[in-house]
């Protein structure tokens, strides 16, 4: 009588990745935008804050792959090193949101009570407000820093986490394995540590994936309204809002570039995150 | 009287958002780094005005008093007043508010236009061309940065082919705008038999609301084609088809209704995302409306008049909940009955 | 003894394409009812039971194909009858009730508005008839206050009433078959009794033919006229009800009756039936689907062709080595 072992994880993610093409292409896409942000500042061609009076407003050619914006900077340069910026503030947000988003959804789910109705409030008071609008008011208030539009991100964000967190608290809370660790005497929480954190790691995931793209958005239309990174440096939404001006005149390339890297990055994102989702968790489709 | 309490209920059981929305732009004008003063008399302000400021605010007593204080204020009408401008913040706001409102409105029946039909065809369709087609649209329309749409489609569609109107704002210079009665130009142009004005107003307000639109198509199709698929495949449809009924009955009467209800559900997210979209697309076009008045004040650091729509916007947003609330339980008898 | 059925199935074959394999649901069912007559069809789960009533009533899956046969409704060639054809008849002439009434009625729709949608497809009817005949409907089913229970939506009733209206809907137009797929499964074991009397006193009343699709075994002997067995999609013994209980003839019958109980025996003399169904997606599969299971298993059993034979006036069995 043989028995048939249930695929390990990799052999199970190389068969998600065969069977959809796409999941294997957001992947490979992943792994370039990762690259980008490594590696940016030493593979672009030109320096992207270097400006040139004689060259402005040029289209695409064979020196400017991307053409030149108003100031003679070479746009592919600009647009590969804003990855770092771009990626980087949109990680850094969720990661802070997952966080603690997570915490505060295991003590609501886990101790219920007060906590409960305390964090409960908190992500009601937060999901009041239209989320980008929210933003706004929080960088307005805060001051117009890179910073601030990190944190007025999490903020947004967090209730995603901590009612994804407290769905799975709340179930586990009363399961037979946290009765018996909390017989044999273990701390609460070392319990809540070893018990519940690695069960809610996979749905945490999944919606860190899946809201990644919206961050970025987020992120991104903050800045186009001038909120948060200022020029020169380099970062995508303020490439667009700068090439507005100039598509109404016909110069293109300013703003199509660093559009298109937003919209692939997002398209990425998403797309990663429902390959994970299928991975981990495939009930949860719509 | 039964529907009367209802709504009564619904009413009293948004009040908890409206208190939070209170609570939290108060502490957003006053848990400022530095100085809150400093902020409400604006960048050019000096020692003095600053002092002034701080004293008509009255910014230096307990936080508690500020709170209701502010809280008058606000039931009062007092928003402050635009750095900008001079004029009272709410009057800024509700000078504004239509131009916005007309926007979001056409961008909404649009997006409802396309978006609905595509997702019950694709449920109906499944694996055909329009469901491979409503997926696309699904997992485009949701990885585009409304900045860009919008470029894009000026790009294209006024400068390459010339169709569109100079996205300068409501209307072009060359025209007058119509008496004020709704505050929607299209409206009002109709209104006073202004043909003429009403499809310029029109074919300004199509390039930007297409924008919004395309913006929110894709989680309503998303969720109508959901919606569809899990109506088709209930019992009851099965016991629909059991007993005869015709294939249009079956299809509107019987499962579009009930998939009705879910997508109705998924309009409060995109009001969310309309809201904040709304901002980005004003800034596109040039739209004169609340959202670029919110630009404006950011890029002026006029403090008040930011705040000030940061809380209108939310009111807006709780009053759109409310209402797809009341919709809501008066389509599903479920709730209608057991409140 | 001749009886013209109202509804004649013969030979009748319903595979599935499924992602695991093809699945032979059905294989050479033969089932009969004539008017007036209960027919009850038994089985497991799995059985075939409601997919035979499913590709009757022309509801058949998209997954699901007919491979053979052919039913007979009336004149009608059911499978080789127009789509329009076969909708006509549907809640006119035919019909079929459901399990678990409660999610098989529009959750957003009252009751007497759900009666009258099949009213208006069928009947011509004025609109204030309508109304007065769905009520009579609602009365016709020992609803109390049909009335007032016209304005109730599926939500507000119980199991039982929620059964009780899908019959009303189920019988409004008066049709002449009624198919019974497990109605009562479900329902609490008074409520069972009191809507197994309904049905029994409407198709009496109405000289409806009736097909009850049951699992249980005891239900269908207090009932039916004529008793069908399935197993794994073979019609294996059909014979009339006493008939059926005194001397069943396939070794599965058999251990089907010795596996119910009957209310006089101990628990201990209730046999259980070894082996599973038969997995129909297998490419090979037996000619007799119960012979893995059957303590009388021989040789014999595996030649192909297995056809019902007639071994006592209505009593039929598809075995090479019967009781």
């Amino acid at each position: 009588m043989t028995t048939i072992a249930a695929p390990s994880l990799t052999q199970h993610g190389l068969y998600i990745l065969r069977e959809n093409p796409v999941t294997a292409v957001a992947f490979g896409l992943f792994a370039l935008l990762v690259f980008f942000a490594v590696a940016g500042p030493w593979i672009a061609p030109y320096d992207p804050l270097l400006s040139n009076a004689a060259r402005i407003l040029e289209p695409p050619s064979l020196d400017h792959w991307f053409g030149t914006d108003q100031l003679g900077r070479d746009v592919l340069s600009r647009v590969i090193v804003a990855t770092r910026l771009d990626l980087g503030i949109a990680v850094t947000a969720v990661l802070l949101s997952c966080g603690v988003g997570a915490v505060l959804g295991c003590l609501a789910g886990f101790y219920g009570g007060w906590w409960d109705v305390l964090i409960g409030r908190l992500t009601d008071a937060i999901m009041a407000f239209p989320l980008f609008v929210l933003a706004m008011g929080i960088v307005a208030a805060a001051g117009n820093t890179v910073e601030n539009i990190v944190y007025a991100t999490a903020i947004i964000n967090l209730p995603f986490y901590a009612r994804v967190a407290r769905a799975e608290a709340n179930v586990r809370r009363d399961s037979g394995f946290v009765e018996a660790a909390r017989v044999s005497g273990n701390s609460e929480f070392s319990l809540i540590a070893r018990h519940l954190f690695p069960n809610l790691l996979p749905p945490l995931v999944v919606q860190l994936s899946l809201n990644m793209g919206w961050a970025i958005l987020n992120a991104a239309g903050l800045s186009f309204i001038g909120l948060g990174v200022r020029p020169p440096t380099p970062e995508w939404g303020i490439m667009v809002a700068e090439g507005a001006t100039y598509i109404v005149s016909g110069e293109w390339w300013l703003a199509l570039f660093p559009g298109t890297a937003l919209m692939l990055a997002v398209f990425c994102f998403n797309l990663l995150g429902d390959g994970l989702r299928d991975l981990i968790d495939p009930s949860r489709r719509t | 009287m039964d529907k009367l309490k209802l709504l009564a209920r619904r009413l009293l059981q948004a009040l908890p958002s409206l208190a939070a929305i209170v609570i939290i732009t108060f502490l957003l004008t006053r848990l400022l780094p530095g100085d809150p003063a400093a902020y409400f008399a604006g960048d050019a302000a000096d020692a003095e005005s600053i002092a002034q400021v701080r004293a008509e605010l009255g910014l230096d007593r307990p936080l508690v008093v500020q709170f209701f204080v502010y809280l008058g204020d606000l039931l009062r009408g007092d928003l402050g007043t635009s750095l900008n401008t001079g004029r009272p913040v709410l009057a800024e706001i509700a000078n504004r508010l239509p131009a916005s409102l007309e926007l979001t409105g056409v961008a909404l029946l649009l997006a409802l236009g396309v978006a609905v039909p595509l997702g019950v065809l694709a449920a109906l369709y499944q694996d055909r061309w329009v469901d491979h087609l409503c997926r696309v649209v699904v997992t485009a329309g949701v990885s585009l940065p409304t900045f860009f749409t919008g470029l894009l489609l000026i790009y294209i569609f006024y400068y390459i082919l010339g169709w569109a109107p100079s996205p300068l704002g409501r209307l072009d210079f060359l025209y007058i705008p119509p008496a004020t009665v709704t505050g929607f130009y299209t409206v009002d142009a109709l209104l006073a038999g202004d043909l003429e004005i009403a499809w310029a107003a029109f074919t300004q307000l199509l390039l930007p609301a297409i924008t919004l639109g395309l913006f929110v198509l894709a989680p309503i199709a998303r969720m109508t084609r959901a919606a569809m698929l899990a109506a088709l495949s209930s019992d009851y449809i099965r016991t629909a088809r059991a007993y005869g009924l015709h294939r249009a009955t079956v299809l509107i009467t019987y499962a579009f209704r009930n998939a009705l209800l879910p997508v109705l559900t998924t309009l409060g997210m995109v009001f969310s995302f309309m809201l904040g979209a709304n901002v980005l697309v004003e800034q596109v076009f040039a739209w004169p409306g609340i959202g670029s008045f919110a630009v404006e004040a950011l890029v002026a650091s006029d403090y008040a008049a930011v705040q000030g729509f940061v809380l209108v916007m939310a009111i807006l947003f709780v009053v759109l909940n409310l209402m797809i609330d009341l919709v809501y339980t008066l389509i599903d008898p479920r709730i209608r009955v057991e409140g | 003894m001749s009886r013209v059925p109202l509804l004649s199935v013969r030979d009748l074959g319903v595979s599935f394409r499924t992602r695991s394999g093809t699945v032979r649901a059905l294989e050479r069912v033969n089932l009969d009812v004539a008017r007036g007559e209960i027919l009850g069809v038994v089985g497991e789960s799995g059985s075939g039971k409601s997919v035979t009533a499913f590709t009757i009533m022309g509801l058949l899956d998209r997954a699901g194909q007919v491979t053979g046969g052919d039913i007979h409704f009336g004149g009608t060639d059911m499978l080789k009858a127009p789509a329009r054809e076969l909708q006509e008849l549907r809640g006119r002439e035919l019909t079929m009730i459901f399990q678990s009434p409660r999610t098989a009625l529009n959750p957003i729709r009252t009751v007497g508005v759900q009666i009258m949608d099949v009213l208006r497809r069928h009947a011509v009817v004025t609109r204030r008839e309508l109304r007065d005949k769905a009520v009579e409907a609602l009365a016709a089913v020992r609803i109390p206050d049909p009335q007032a229970r016209f304005h109730a939506y599926p939500f507000q009733l119980s199991g039982g009433q929620c059964q009780r209206v899908m019959i009303a809907m189920a019988l409004a137009c008066r049709p002449s078959l009624l198919i019974a797929d497990e109605p009562t499964t479900g329902l609490d074991v008074t409520t069972q009794a009191v809507i197994m009397d309904l049905i029994r006193d409407l198709a009496r009343e109405r000289r409806m033919a009736t097909v009850l699709i049951t699992h249980d075994l005891h239900l269908a002997a207090q009932v039916c006229d004529r008793i069908a067995v399935m197993h794994a999609g073979h019609v294996v013994e059909t014979a009339p009800t006493a008939g059926l209980f005194r001397a069943a003839r396939h070794p599965y019958t058999a251990r089907l009756i010795a596996a119910t109980p009957a209310g006089h025996g101990t628990l201990d003399e209730i046999q259980s039936i070894p082996g599973n169904l038969p997995d129909l997606r297998a490419p090979q599969l037996p000619a007799c689907r119960f012979s893995r299971r059957c303590e009388r298993h021989e040789p014999l059993c595996d030649a192909p062709d297995l056809l019902p034979e007639t071994v006592a006036g209505d009593h039929t069995v598809s075995c090479r080595r019967p009781l």
